[in-house]
C-alpha cells in the first residue's frame, strides 16, 4: 500500500512545488501601446556635400593710397578746414597756412619791380636822348653804346624782378593746401598756431576707392595662394561678406613670425573702411561632409539633433556631433550618414517612434 | 549509558527541556530577524588597482619602467593571486588580485608597503602611485534613478547631491555616489579665431585669470587695543566677474574676457557621457510618457560590511519616500534601479516558504508512515533543528543568504531522520509497556539506537565537512553548506536525544501501535518474493550485478561520452548526454547588456547603438525599466567589479541596465528574455563595425571574466595580435559561441604634431609652451575656480573649444605663441604634423604579455566548447615553425611560460569548473575516506566496510539519468548533490548491516538473516529516502540549487531501490565466502 502509495504523495509534492512556482497568475494587463496618429512633416535626404578646407588668417583693411598731407615751406598754420574722418574732394582746400610772410615778400618784390621799372623808364628816355644827340652826333658812339647797355640791363632787371614776383606770389598758393585725391581725412597731426615744417605731416588721407585687405600668410601655406585667387573676406563690422582677389603676395617673410604679406583687393563697398578688421578664408583644399539644414535640428533632454526615419517611417532621435555653421548648413561631423531621411522641420510634437509621413502623402 | 540515552534520562521529565525549546525559539527569532540577509554569500576578494603615470611615454616604455618593475614588487607578497596590468601611452594600470579570502586591511597595508617603499624603482617622472582598494563592500545595493521629461539630468544633479547629503547620516551607509549627471562649472567658450584677433595667447589670458582669482589672508594687525586681521578678498565670485577680466591691452583699448569667449553659467554643453531612463512597457508610466528616453541621474548607496542590506534599504527608501514629499518636485520621478536588499529579502523569504513547504511535506511523509502523534512529535523537532542553526549562523559568521537556507532544505530530510529513528524506537517499545515504566523505557529506547545514529549522523557530518577543502570563490560561495548541515545534524541529534524523548514520554501512550501492520505484511511478502531467488540462484545474482555494473557503467557515460564520441567534442549535446557545466543561470529580475564599439568611435554613435537596443526593450513587454549609460558604465555591481568594468571610460563604451518584471508575474525567465534579444542584438552589431554587444546576466556563483576564455601569451605584440585574430575566428566557428569578443583594441589615428626644435628656438618659442598652448587648444582646461557661497560642490571655471571652432589638427596656423620678444608665431610654422597610429595597450598577466579572446556560451557546456577549441588550436602553425601551445586544463591550474613561444592558457568558466570538480572530487574522496574510516572503526571489519559503501555508486546510476531526465546540466551543485549522496546512501547499508549481524547474533542463518533485516529494514529505509526525496523536492525549481535536487532525488530514490536489494546480495556472498570452512546451507 504504501509503495503504491508514495508516487500518489510524490505527485502531491512535485505539483506543490510547480504550483509554487507557477502560481504567477495572470501575466499583468499590459498597457497599451497608445494608438498614435501619423504626422505629417517634410523629410530631406542627408546629403553630402563638398566644403572647403580652409586656412584662416585675420588682418586690417588698408588703403592702397595713402597720403600724407605735407606743408611745401615752414609756416604757421592759420586754419584746418578739416576734422577727421571728413570725407573729401580733390582739390577741397584743407588747410590754410599763415600767409603774412609771402606777402610780405611779395609787396618787397613788388617794389623792387617798381624800381627796375623806373630804372628801364630813366634808362629808356637815356637811350633816346643819347641816339638824338648821336644823330646829332653830339656824343660819340661809344657813349650811345653805354646807355643802351644801361637800359637792357634795366630792362632784365625788370624781368627779373617781375620773375621773383612771379615766384614770390606762386608761394602764396602754398599757404593754402588742398587735396589731392578724393578720400578721408584719417588723421591731423597738427593743430591751428603749429608750425608747419616742409616734409611734416599735417594731415593724412586715405583713398576712398581700391582698399586693399591685408593680411599675413604662414610660410609654410603660401605657396597654396596664388595672384588672382578669389577669396572670402569676412568684415566683422559688416554682416556679409566680400570676395577679393589676391593682389600682391609679398614674397619675403618675417624671419621670427615666418609670415609674408599677402594683400587682397577688395570691391567697392561704401560701408567698409580702412582699419576695418576682416577675415579671410583661403581655400586650400576640400573635403566631403555631411550637411543638414540646421532647421532640423532638435533638443531633447538636453542632446542636439535630428529625428531619423526608419523604413517603417518611424523617426528615431539621434545625437549629432555638429560642426562648422553657415547660414543655411551645419556640418555634422558624427552622428549621420548620406542618404539616411530626417525630418526636415521637426517641432516639439513630435516623440521618438513617432509615424511621419511626408505632407501631402495619401493618409492610409 | 551512551550519550543519547544520558541526554534523554536528564532532560525526559525535566522543566529544562521547556526552558531548552524556548531558548531555541529565541535564538531562531533573533537570529532570522537580526542575521544580515543577502542573497548570495559574499566572497570577499581583495583586491586593489594600481596607477602610475608617466607623461609622454610610449606603451613599451611604460611596461618596462612602470609596469615590469611594479610587477615585481608584488610579486613579492605572499597571498597574491593574479596581476592584470595594462601599459597605456603615458599611463599604467595595474590590478592586484590576492587570494581568496585573505584579510582585506592585511593585503592593502602589504601592498602599500611594498609598493611606496620601493618608490625609487620607478622612473623619477612617474607618478606616486595612485592605490586603490577595489572592495566588493563598495559595491551599491541600492540604485535609486531620478528620471525627468521636464528637468535635464543637470538639474537632476543638484537635487540627487541635494538628497545625498539626506542619506549619508544613516548609519549604516557607507558609499553614496550621485552617478551621471553634470555639475554646474562657469564655462569659457573660446573662439580661437577672436583669441588670435586680439591678440592674445591662450597662456596670457588663462593667467590674468589666476591672477584675478585671488584671496587670502594677509595677517594680523592691533589696533585700539584689539587684534584685527588682515584678509585680501580677490576671490571670482560670480559671472559677471569673470566677464570683465582684464586679459590684455590693445594699443589703448582694454579687452576683456567676454570679448575673446562666451562666458556662461551651467553645465558643460557638449557631453562625453550622459545616462537616460526609460520605462518600459511592464510599467504603468509606459504609456503615459511622452518622450522615449529621459534625463536621469543615479544616487547609488552601498552598505558598510556586517550590516543587513535589507535594513539598510529600507532605511534609506524610507528616507527618500519622505524628501519625495518635500523636496523632489513633480515631474521628477524617482525609481528604485537596484535594490539587493529587496532581492534578498525575497530570496530568503521565498526559501523560507519552500522550506515550511519541504517541512509538511515530510511531515505528511511521517503521518502515513508513524501515525500523527509521532508525525507531529517528529515535526516539531525541526523548528527547533533549524532554530538552533540559524542561531549559530548569527553568532559564528554566515548571513542568512540563499545558499544557507538551501543548505537548511537540503538537509531537512536528513536531520528528522534521528527525530524519527528514536521515535520509531520508543513506538516500538510501547507497544509493551508496563505501567510506571514509561520514563524508563523511554530513555532506554533512546539509548539503544544511540549508538547506530550517532554513527550515521556522524557520517553525514563528515561528508558535509569534506566541502570546506573547495578552494577559493566557490568555497566561499558553498561555505554556508559545509557549515550549515553538518551544524543542523548535531543539532538534530541533541534535539532528537532532548525534545523526543520528553515529547513522547508525554503525548504518546501504551499501545498505540502501528494502524499499518497489512502494509508492512504485504511489504515484506513483496520484498522476500523479490530477494528471495537472487540469493538463492548463483547466477541470478551474478546477472543481476553485471547489470548494476552496466548501468553504472552508461550512467557514467551520459557527461563522459561527448568527450570521446566519434563526432567530436564540439556541437550539440548527444542524445542522452548530460553537460558539464559550473553553474547553471538564474532567473533574474534583471540583466545587463554592455556595449563595446571599436576604440575610435565617437559617443554619438555608441549612443546611436544604445538607442537601438532601447527601441528593442521598448518592444519587450517584460521589461519595466531600463537605464542607459553612454561613455561611461553603469552602476557598478559585483560581477562588473570582478571584470574590471569600472575602469572602461571613454565615448566607446556603453552600458544599458534592464530592469525586468518581477520574476513570480512573469511567465518567461530571464535566461529565455536574453536568448530571444541576442539575435536582435547581433542585428544591431553588425551594423557598426567593431562593435560587440554582450548581455550579462547576474551569475548566480562567482563570476567570471568570461565564460570562455582564452590567454595567449607571448613576447611579440604583432604576433600576438595575428594569433588573437586566429583564435577570434576559431571562437566564431565553435558550436554555441557568441558574444566572442577580444583585447585587442581598434587602432586609432592619431596625428604626431613634431616640433623642429631649431626653428623654435630661432622663433623665441618653447617646446612646453607649444604643448601648453596645443592641449589648451584641444581639450580645454581648467582655470581654477569659483568661489559661490553656498555651493556644495567646486564651480570649476573650464576653458571649452566649442566643436564648431575646433582646430583642424592638420593646420595648426590659426594657434599662435607670443615669442620672448613678444611677437606671435603661427604654430604651424615650427611643427610638422604626421599621421600615424595610438600605441595599443600592452596588457599583462601574471608577469607575461598577454591578450584575451572570450566569448560566452548558449545551448552547450564550456568543457565541450573549450575542449573542441583546444583540439583545433593546440599545436596550431604560427608560420617559421612556430607552434601555439595550450595549456590550463589539467586539475592544477598552471601559469603561463613563453619560453618556447606561444601559450594560450585557457581561463574563465572553464578554470573554475575545473578547480571545483577539483575540489570537490577531493572532497568526495575525503569524505569517502572517513566514512571507510568510520565504518572499520565501528564493524571492525574491512570487507564488510566496503559492502556498506558500495551503496554510492548505486545512487551515480540515478544522477545522471536524473538530469537527463529533466534535462539540467549536471552542475557544481549536483556534485554537492553526490557528495551528500555518499552520507545519505551508506545511512541505508548500516542499518541492514546492523540488523543482519543482530539476527545473526540471534542464531539466523546467513541467508534469513540478510533477508529478514532487508525486510524489517525496508520501511525505515523508504521513510528516510521520502523524506529526503520530498524535502529536496521544493529546491527542483531553483535553477541553481536544482542540480543538487535533482542529485539527491533521483540518487536516492534509484540507491535506495537497488540497495535493498544489492546490499543483501553483496553481503549474503560476503558473509558465505566468509564462512567458507563452514558451508551454510545456501543451495537448499
Amino acid at each position: 500500500m504504501i509503495a503504491k502509495k508514495y508516487p500518489a504523495i510524490f505527485l502531491v509534492q512535485i505539483t506543490l512545488s510547480i504550483l509554487l512556482v507557477a502560481c504567477n497568475g495572470e501575466p499583468e494587463q499590459l498597457p497599451a501601446e497608445p494608438q498614435r496618429e501619423v504626422l505629417a512633416f517634410a523629410q530631406s535626404v542627408v546629403q553630402q556635400q563638398t566644403l572647403a578646407v580652409n586656412y584662416a588668417t585675420t588682418g586690417t583693411i588698408v588703403s592702397d593710397q595713402r597720403i600724407d598731407v605735407a606743408s611745401r615751406s615752414s609756416a604757421y598754420i592759420e586754419k584746418i578746414l578739416v576734422r577727421e574722418g571728413d570725407t573729401v574732394v580733390k582739390g577741397q582746400a584743407l588747410i590754410q597756412l599763415d600767409s603774412v610772410d609771402v606777402d610780405a615778400a611779395i609787396q618787397r618784390v613788388q617794389a623792387s619791380v617798381n624800381k627796375a621799372s623806373l630804372a628801364l623808364n630813366d634808362a629808356q628816355t637815356d637811350l633816346q636822348r643819347f641816339d638824338e644827340l648821336f644823330k646829332r652826333g653830339s656824343v660819340s658812339e661809344n657813349k650811345l653804346r653805354k646807355v643802351r647797355l644801361q637800359r637792357d640791363v634795366a630792362q632784365d632787371s625788370l624781368h627779373e624782378a617781375r620773375a621773383v614776383l612771379q615766384s614770390t606770389r606762386s608761394q602764396r598758393q602754398y599757404t593754402q593746401i588742398s587735396s589731392p585725391i578724393a578720400g578721408v581725412v584719417v588723421a591731423r597731426h597738427k593743430r591751428e598756431g603749429d608750425l608747419a615744417a616742409p616734409a611734416m605731416p599735417l594731415l593724412t588721407l586715405e583713398s576712398s576707392s581700391g582698399l586693399l585687405f591685408e593680411t599675413y600668410v604662414s610660410e609654410g601655406n603660401i605657396h597654396q595662394i596664388e595672384q588672382g585667387d578669389k577669396v572670402n573676406v569676412k568684415v566683422d563690422a559688416l554682416a556679409a561678406s566680400l570676395v577679393g582677389t589676391v593682389v600682391r603676395i609679398v614674397p619675403s617673410g618675417d624671419p621670427v613670425t615666418r609670415k609674408a604679406r599677402v594683400k587682397i583687393s577688395l570691391p567697392e563697398h561704401e560701408r567698409i573702411l580702412p582699419g576695418m578688421f576682416g577675415r579671410t578664408s583661403f581655400k586650400l583644399g576640400s573635403r566631403l561632409a555631411v550637411v543638414i539644414a540646421p532647421q532640423s535640428l532638435v533638443t531633447r533632454a538636453g542632446l542636439e539633433g535630428v529625428f531619423v526615419l526608419d523604413e517603417a517611417n518611424r523617426i528615431h532621435f539621434r545625437w549629432l556631433r555638429l560642426g562648422k555653421e553657415n547660414a543655411d548648413e551645419i556640418e555634422v561631423l558624427v552622428g549621420l550618414s548620406m542618404g539616411e531621411r530626417i525630418v526636415l522641420q521637426p517641432d516639439e510634437r513630435l516623440n521618438d517612434g513617432d509615424l511621419t509621413q511626408q505632407p501631402g502623402a495619401v493618409n492610409e | 549509558m551512551n550519550s543519547a540515552g544520558t541526554l534523554a534520562q536528564a532532560f525526559i521529565s525535566s522543566k529544562l527541556t521547556i526552558l531548552f525549546m524556548l531558548s531555541c525559539v529565541l535564538l531562531g527569532v533573533m537570529a532570522v530577524l537580526l542575521t544580515p540577509r543577502e542573497e548570495n554569500p559574499q566572497i570577499i576578494i581583495p583586491g586593489a588597482e594600481i596607477f602610475v603615470s608617466l607623461p609622454g611615454a610610449s606603451a613599451e616604455e611604460v611596461e618596462q619602467l612602470v609596469v615590469n618593475p611594479l610587477e615585481g614588487m608584488i610579486r613579492e607578497i605572499s597571498a597574491v593571486d593574479h596581476t592584470y596590468a595594462v601599459a597605456m601611452n603615458s599611463a599604467a594600470l595595474l590590478s592586484v588580485q590576492f587570494e581568496v579570502g585573505e584579510d582585506k586591511e592585511q593585503s592593502l597595508i602589504k601592498l602599500y608597503d611594498r609598493i611606496l617603499g620601493k618608490r625609487n624603482l620607478l622612473p623619477a617622472d612617474a607618478s606616486t602611485p595612485l592605490i586603490k582598494s577595489v572592495d566588493v563592500d563598495d559595491v551599491p545595493i541600492l540604485a535609486i534613478t531620478l528620471a525627468s521629461e521636464e528637468y535635464d539630468d543637470y538639474a537632476l544633479k543638484r537635487l540627487a547631491d541635494h538628497m545625498m547629503d539626506r542619506l549619508r547620516s544613516l548609519e549604516a551607509v557607507s558609499v553614496v555616489a550621485v552617478k551621471g549627471g553634470r555639475d554646474r562649472e562657469i564655462r569659457v567658450d573660446l573662439d580661437p579665431e577672436r583669441l588670435l584677433a586680439f591678440g592674445i595667447s591662450l597662456g596670457q589670458m588663462q593667467r590674468s585669470l589666476q591672477a584675478a582669482n585671488v584671496a587670502a589672508p594677509i595677517g594680523l594687525q592691533a589696533r585700539q587695543g584689539t587684534v584685527s586681521s588682515l584678509y585680501l578678498d580677490g576671490f571670482l565670485t560670480s559671472i559677471e566677474e569673470v566677464q570683465k577680466i582684464i586679459i590684455g591691452r590693445h594699443q589703448a583699448q582694454v579687452i576683456y574676457m567676454q570679448d575673446v569667449a562666451e562666458i556662461s553659467d551651467g553645465p558643460r554643453k557638449e557631453r562625453d557621457k550622459l545616462s537616460r531612463f526609460s520605462y518600459g512597457p511592464a510599467d504603468p508610466k509606459f504609456a503615459s510618457t511622452r518622450s522615449a528616453e529621459m534625463a536621469a541621474v543615479t544616487i547609488a548607496i552601498a552598505k558598510k560590511p556586517g550590516t543587513n542590506a535589507v535594513v539598510v534599504a529600507n532605511d534609506v527608501l524610507a528616507r527618500i519616500e519622505r524628501m519625495k514629499k518635500n523636496i523632489v518636485p513633480t515631474g521628477v520621478d524617482v525609481v528604485v534601479t537596484r535594490n539587493d536588499g529587496k532581492k534578498a529579502d525575497a530570496a530568503v523569504n521565498n526559501l523560507i516558504e519552500h522550506m515550511g513547504i519541504a517541512v509538511l511535506s515530510v511531515f505528511i511523509v511521517v503521518i502515513f508512515f508513524l501515525g500523527l502523534k509521532e508525525a507531529l512529535i517528529v515535526g516539531i523537532t525541526v523548528p527547533f533543528i533549524l532554530a538552533l542553526t540559524l542561531g549559530a549562523d548569527y553568532l559564528f559568521g554566515p548571513t542568512i543568504n540563499r545558499v544557507t537556507l538551501f543548505a537548511l532544505i537540503l538537509s531537512l530530510g536528513l536531520l528528522v531522520d534521528s527525530a524519527i529513528v528514536v521515535i520509531e524506537n520508543i513506538h516500538r517499545h510501547y507497544k509493551n509497556l508496563k505501567p510506571g515504566e514509561k520514563i524508563n523505557v523511554t530513555v532506554l529506547a533512546t539509548n539503544e539506537i544511540g549508538n547506530p545514529t550517532n554513527l550515521a549522523t556522524l557520517a553525514v557530518m563528515l561528508v558535509f565537512g569534506s566541502l570546506l577543502v573547495i578552494s577559493d570563490m566557490s568555497g566561499q560561495y558553498f561555505f554556508p553548506i559545509a557549515f550549515n548541515v553538518p551544524i543542523a545534524m548535531f543539532a538534530s541529534l541533541i534535539v532528537a536525544y532532548i525534545v523526543t524523548p520528553w515529547a513522547a514520554n508525554r503525548w504518546l501512550h501504551a499501545g498505540e501501535g502501528h494502524e499499518l501492520e497489512n502494509d508492512e505484511d504485504k511489504l515484506h511478502t513483496f520484498y522476500y518474493w523479490l530477494i528471495t531467488p537472487l540469493l538463492d540462484k548463483r547466477r541470478l545474482r551474478y546477472i543481476c550485478m553485471l547489470v548494476v555494473v552496466l548501468l553504472i557503467v552508461l550512467s557514467m557515460l551520459q557527461p563522459a561520452w561527448q568527450f570521446i564520441r566519434p563526432g567530436g567534442v564540439g556541437g550539440p549535446t548527444s542524445v542522452g548526454g548530460v553537460p558539464l557545466v559550473m553553474l547553471p543561470k538564474d532567473n533574474k529580475n534583471t540583466f545587463n547588456v554592455t556595449i563595446d564599439m571599436a576604440e575610435y568611435t565617437p559617443v554619438e554613435v555608441t549612443d546611436q547603438v544604445v538607442r537601438q537596443v532601447g527601441v528593442l526593450l521598448r518592444e519587450n513587454a517584460n521589461v519595466v525599466n531600463y537605464q542607459s549609460w553612454v561613455g561611461q558604465t553603469g552602476v557598478i555591481d559585483f560581477n562588473g567589479l570582478l571584470k574590471g568594468a569600472n575602469n572602461k571610460r571613454g565615448g566607446y563604451v556603453a552600458e544599458v541596465r534592464v530592469n525586468l518584471s518581477d520574476k513570480k508575474t512573469r511567465d518567461i525567465s530571464s535566461i529565455d528574455i536574453v536568448r530571444q534579444l541576442r539575435p536582435q542584438l547581433v542585428e544591431i552589431q553588425q551594423r557598426f563595425a567593431g562593435s560587440v554587444i554582450q548581455l550579462a546576466e547576474d551569475l548566480p556563483g562567482p563570476p567570471v571574466r568570461a565564460t570562455v576564455l582564452a590567454e595567449i601569451y607571448g613576447k611579440d605584440l604583432l604576433k600576438l595580435r595575428e594569433i588573437s585574430a586566429l583564435v577570434t575566428e576559431e571562437f566564431r566557428q565553435t558550436y554555441g559561441m557568441v558574444e566572442v569578443h577580444n583585447s585587442e583594441v581598434a587602432d586609432v589615428r592619431r596625428y604626431n604634431i613634431v616640433v623642429d626644435k631649431e626653428k623654435a628656438a630661432l622663433s623665441g618659442v618653447s617646446v612646453t609652451q607649444i604643448a601648453q598652448a596645443l592641449r589648451g587648444i584641444v581639450d580645454g582646461g581648467d582655470m581654477g575656480r569659483m568661489h559661490i557661497a553656498g555651493e556644495k560642490k567646486t564651480v570649476p571655471i573650464r576653458l571649452y573649444i566649442p566643436h564648431k571652432l575646433q582646430v583642424d589638427p592638420v593646420l595648426l596656423s590659426s594657434i599662435y605663441l607670443t615669442n620672448t620678444q613678444g611677437k606671435r608665431v603661427p604654430l604651424s610654422a615650427l611643427t610638422q604634423v604626421t599621421e600615424t597610429l595610438q600605441d595599443r595597450p600592452i596588457m599583462h598577466k601574471d608577469f607575461e604579455r598577454v591578450t584575451y579572446v572570450g566569448g560566452e556560451l548558449v545551448d552547450t557546456a564550456p568543457a565541450y566548447a573549450v575542449m573542441d577549441l583546444d583540439q583545433r588550436l593546440d599545436n596550431l602553425a604560427l608560420g617559421n615553425g612556430a607552434h601555439l601551445s595550450t595549456a590550463n586544463l589539467r586539475l592544477q591550474s598552471v601559469t603561463a611560460d613563453t619560453i618556447d613561444g606561444y601559450q594560450l592558457l585557457w581561463d574563465g568558466e572553464i578554470r573554475l569548473t575545473l578547480d571545483i570538480f577539483r575540489d570537490m572530487l577531493a572532497a568526495l574522496g575525503l569524505a569517502l575516506v572517513c566514512i571507510y574510516l568510520l565504518l572499520v572503526a565501528y564493524y571492525g571489519s574491512f570487507t564488510l566496510s566496503l559492502v556498506a559503501m558500495s551503496a554510492i555508486p548505486l545512487a551515480l546510476i540515478g544522477v545522471f539519468p536524473g538530469h537527463w531526465l529533466i534535462n539540467e546540466p549536471f552542475t557544481a551543485t549536483s556534485m554537492i548533490g553526490v557528495i551528500a549522496l555518499a552520507g545519505v546512501v551508506v545511512r541505508n547499508s548500516l542499518l541492514i548491516i546492523d540488523f543482519v549481524q543482530d539476527n545473526m547474533k540471534q542464531g539466523l542463518s546467513v541467508r534469513d538473516a540478510v533477508r529478514d533485516a532487508g525486510a524489517i529494514r525496508l520501511r525505515p529505509i523508504l521513510l528516510t529516502a521520502l523524506a529526503i526525496i520530498l524535502g529536496s523536492a521544493v529546491m527542483l525549481s531553483d535553477p541553481v540549487f536544482g542540480g543538487l535536487a535533482i542529485s539527491l532525488i533521483f540518487g536516492t530514490l534509484v540507491s535506495t531501490v537497488l540497495t535493498v536489494v544489492v546490499i543483501p546480495m553483496l553481503l549474503y556472498s560476503n558473509l558465505c565466502r566468509q564462512a567458507k570452512k563452514r558451508p551454510l546451507g545456501e543451495n537448499t
